[in-house]
């Protein structure tokens, strides 16, 4: 049996108590097991590739920093999602800091002035939430893909439910062009699929 | 409210992300992540290793200071006088003419007679008190009577004056300022009776013979240095070229390799635990040895593979120096294990021999090479172990100084519970000369546990 067979063998009890005990084989099979499903959340809240290995990074680190605190109230992929959040908002506060959310004006969007997304790869959305601006794309990533509700996001982000109201819907108005862009046969004659 | 703004629209891009991958990150991320791992790890040792330290240096301070204060008082306890300074009968005749004696014995001698006399040959222990005396009779307050105590005053045995008791090797000068010496006979010989009860013969040896088992844990020091970091560019120039192992971008005899094949921290932490029998063998010696297994471990970051057919192994600076093929690697983080079954043998000075013992060691140990194991902490390579024999770069002997300091404290008879720091120092190198040097030192702190045969 070789080794990758021996641990791909690895059951989850013995994976985290191996990380909890430094075992170097468990973390790297912990980090081979996730590595994909969280480098798509941190490129998801990131502007360049770098930035975004930059934060898994970080969120390893910080994973098998607190895994002895993992208390298993919820799935060991729910609780690395919330630190590998937590690391990109980190990671991104700095710029937040530079650049701090205000509110924006933005047209109403009505809801059947939205574009289906069937026709778009994941590749191609990541590629299109990645061009949002940093407020933005932060915002749109909580509100819409995590579900966190604008006052949680307010409290988390240190801004006002209002503004976070506001970033989101430019956030929605910027995916709605850059969509429209490239469907054009439903953006331009304002079709709608819904 | 909040469901309510949940349209189709943020449904569609949970579901465009639900479960999403994205393309495998590069093997440096995991590489930083090692890297970053161990430097934790490296920090938490070190932190451990300074614990035992300054938990070692603790227990020399304390014992040291406890020294001072034994003999500190061990020698306050002794009337200096009396012991150095014998009177002769025309002194104490010159005692029985002086009006308050001061001059001869402190004052703290004349009113506590609590004392523990041990003479040239240090096996009797006078006990009296003043309590004793005075309830006695013997001493009334205020008479500005004198007991002196002495362990040697052999002079004043056979001298045929009448101010004086012996007893066995002690001698005790009785005087009394004003006092007949039909009156000062007479209270010599109450207080020869009274003494007579309360001497006590010292506790012969509590442990003749004894055996004990004990653990030790403290920091290493490797005090490394290797030829082979040295002639690093020649050997890599001689390397073999060869896959490099795990995507790890390694090259073979780079003339931009680092010139460092190795970078080796400078601590790693220590475990032994071992059984000795020891016997008393004079009055405040004793000798001890016994069987220990020693366990070092170091963590340090290396950049060098060892080439083995197909296979890429870890190596250490040292395991190259025999002109073994290798590669130069991303750095990599290795835990070297070695192991010694070690056969100490000590001699002891007992400085304190009650319910609480003390006890200074010193002696040599020869240390036997088991094995040293070099692992890749993250399993890229594959782990290289050494035994001893003609081909491996340790000794299969060296040689190492021990010094410990056991202060123990008696749990009954049988029993005796100990704590031992000290320092263990290879005088001579545990590696072969080709291989370079090493003369590990280790501090540590023990703990003991003894049964004695009685």
């Amino acid at each position: 049996m070789s080794k990758q067979q021996r641990e791909g063998m690895i059951g989850d009890e013995a994976l985290l108590e191996g990380c909890a005990s430094n075992d170097r084989t468990c973390q790297k099979e912990l980090y081979s097991r996730f590595n994909r499903k969280m480098l798509m959340i941190c490129l998801r809240y990131s502007r360049t590739k770098e930035d975004a290995q930059d934060i898994l990074q970080e969120g390893f680190i910080k994973v098998f920093a607190h895994i002895k605190s993992f208390k298993k109230e919820s799935a060991l992929e729910t609780w690395m999602t919330r630190i590998f959040i937590n690391a990109a908002l980190n990671h991104q506060r700095q710029k937040l800091y530079l650049y701090p959310m205000i509110d924006v004006d933005t047209m109403p969007i009505l809801e059947s002035e939205d574009v289906s997304l069937k026709e778009f790869n994941v590749e191609e959305l990541l590629v299109i939430v990645q061009s949002l601006p940093d407020g933005c794309r932060i915002v749109f990533n909580l509100f819409a893909i995590e579900g966190y509700p604008h006052k949680e996001i307010a409290l988390m982000l240190g801004i006002s439910e209002g503004t976070s109201k506001s970033q989101y819907n430019r956030a929605r108005m910027l995916l709605r062009t850059r969509l429209t862009d490239l469907q054009p046969t439903y953006g331009k004659l304002g079709k709608t699929p819904f | 409210m909040e469901n309510s703004e949940r349209h189709l629209f943020e449904q569609q891009w949970q579901q465009a992300f639900l479960g999403a991958e994205a393309a495998a990150p590069s093997e440096e991320i995991w590489l930083s992540i090692n890297g970053a791992l161990s430097r934790t790890e490296n920090t938490r040792n070190k932190k451990r290793v300074v614990y035992y330290q300054r938990l070692a240096a603790a227990m020399l301070i304390i014992s040291v200071s406890s020294l001072l204060v034994v003999y500190w008082q061990w020698n306050r306890s002794l009337p200096p006088s009396s012991l150095s300074q014998v009177p002769t009968p025309s002194q104490t005749n010159d005692l029985k003419n002086s009006p308050t004696n001061t001059g001869l014995l402190p004052q703290p001698n004349v009113t506590n007679l609590v004392t523990e006399n041990r003479g040239a040959k240090g096996n009797r222990v006078l006990i009296a008190s003043m309590d004793i005396l005075q309830s006695q009779g013997l001493i009334v307050p205020g008479e500005k009577k004198e007991v002196l105590f002495t362990a040697s005053m052999d002079s004043l045995k056979g001298t045929g004056k009448n101010d004086s008791v012996h007893l066995g090797d002690y001698s005790i000068l009785v005087k009394s300022v004003p006092m007949t010496v039909a009156e000062e006979l007479a209270l010599a010989g109450k207080l020869k009776s009274q003494l007579e009860e309360t001497i006590i013969e010292p506790e012969k040896s509590n442990h003749p013979l004894w055996a004990s088992v004990g653990f030790a844990g403290g920091s290493y020091s490797p005090d490394v240095s290797s030829p082979a970091l040295g002639s690093f560019a020649a050997l890599s120039k001689g390397a073999s070229a060869g896959s490099s192992g795990g995507g790890t971008g390694g090259v073979s005899g780079s003339s931009t390799a680092s010139p460092s094949a190795s970078r080796r921290s400078s601590i790693g932490t220590s475990y032994s635990f071992g059984m000795m029998v020891g016997k008393q063998v004079a009055q405040r010696w004793l000798v001890q040895t016994g069987l220990t297994y020693w366990k070092q471990q170091q963590s340090y970051e290396s950049n060098i593979v060892g080439i083995s057919g197909q296979t890429t192994t870890t190596a250490a600076d040292f395991a190259i120096a025999n002109g073994s093929s290798y590669l130069i690697t991303t750095p990599y983080t290795l835990n070297s294990t070695s192991e010694f079954i070690s056969v100490p043998v000590q001699v002891g000075y007992i400085l304190k021999d009650k319910k609480l013992g003390w006890i200074l060691n010193a002696g040599v140990a020869p240390d036997f090479f088991l094995h040293n194991t070099l692992e890749d902490k993250a399993g890229t390579y594959t782990s290289l172990t050494q035994t001893s024999g003609g081909a491996s770069a340790f000794r299969t002997v060296s040689w190492s100084g021990l010094a410990s300091t056991e202060i123990s404290i008696r749990i009954n008879d049988h029993y005796r519970f100990a704590l031992v720091p000290g320092i263990r120092y290879s005088f001579t190198n545990i590696v072969k000369d080709a291989a370079g040097s090493s003369k590990p030192l280790v501090v540590d702190i023990g703990f003991r546990f003894r049964y004695i045969f009685k």
